[in-house]
């Protein structure tokens, strides 16, 4: 079961877990004001994990309960916490930095909605 | 839901003679199905989105008025009203009512031995708020 500081976010619905490129930010040297061709290394990119899934509940106001509860761990500045993926793995220091709803809420037998949520471990923590 | 030999069939008030069958047909416009990190199978699945389809298949007869009938385009919004027994009795009459909208309107001919003009009629039902079922039943 999967979990975001300890909070069951996710588990209404089924979920997934994906990562995002990983490996180095490489950029033409032109962007960095080289003057030749070839390209610069600026670093590894920031470990970026993503959850898509599907909030399910039985009717309009306990969706939006839990869609709030979601929105609620979006905060400025993000601050970390450890996000279990539903294999049990931990991934710590990751911040919440996006959760993106889909073009509509599906009523059929169940009230649901298909999302996207965004995880990041910053080099530097804001 | 399959309708043979309905008593009485009327669209946007006209009555349409020699009806040999009314199908309506409910399928799913939008299936939601889902799958999670745990294996191959699917954990969940919903259909919020159905639509409801009805067919109706008319026997065209020699000289009957109905031949004449050019009442229905498509885009066309109409009450649809069908009266069905058990048999030829009064006996568990119901009454189906839809309020629909003309997809298409059909003219077949089958040429030969058993030659035959039937017109087939297909619409979409609508429902009033989009929670009501668009196909009401009372008995008659």
């Amino acid at each position: 079961m999967s979990s975001y500081k300890s909070l069951e976010l996710f588990g209404s619905g089924p979920h997934r877990f994906a990562a995002e490129f990983q490996g180095s930010l490489v950029v033409p040297k032109l962007r960095l004001d080289i003057q030749e061709s070839g390209s610069g290394w600026l670093g590894l990119e920031e470990f970026t994990l993503i959850v898509t899934g599907r909030l399910v509940a039985s009717s309009q106001s306990a969706l939006w309960a839990l869609r709030d509860a979601i929105v609620a761990q979006l905060v400025d500045p993000p601050t970390a916490g450890t996000l279990v993926d539903n294999t049990g793995r931990s991934h710590a220091s990751m911040s919440f930095i996006g959760f993106e709803e889909g073009d509509r809420v599906d009523r059929g037998r169940v009230w649901s909605l298909a999302y996207t949520a965004r995880f990041r471990r910053f080099k530097t923590v804001p | 839901m399959l309708i043979l030999n309905p008593t009485s069939v009327k669209i946007a008030g006209v009555e349409y003679t020699s009806v040999e069958s009314c199908a309506i047909d409910r399928t799913a416009h939008k299936e939601v199905v889902e799958w999670n990190d745990n294996g191959p199978y699917a954990v969940f699945a919903d259909v919020p989105e159905q639509k409801v389809e009805i067919k109706l298949t008319q026997r065209l007869e020699s000289n009957a008025a109905d031949q004449l009938l050019d009442l229905l385009r498509p885009g066309q919004s109409a009450a649809i009203e069908i009266l069905t027994s058990l048999n030829s009795s009064h006996a568990r009459r119901r009454k189906l009512t839809a309020t629909c909208v003309v997809r298409a309107v059909r003219n077949l001919v089958s040429v030969g031995k058993d030659s035959q003009a039937r017109r087939v009629i297909e619409l979409v039902a609508i429902s009033s708020d989009g929670s009501t079922d668009p196909v009401g039943q009372i008995d008659w």
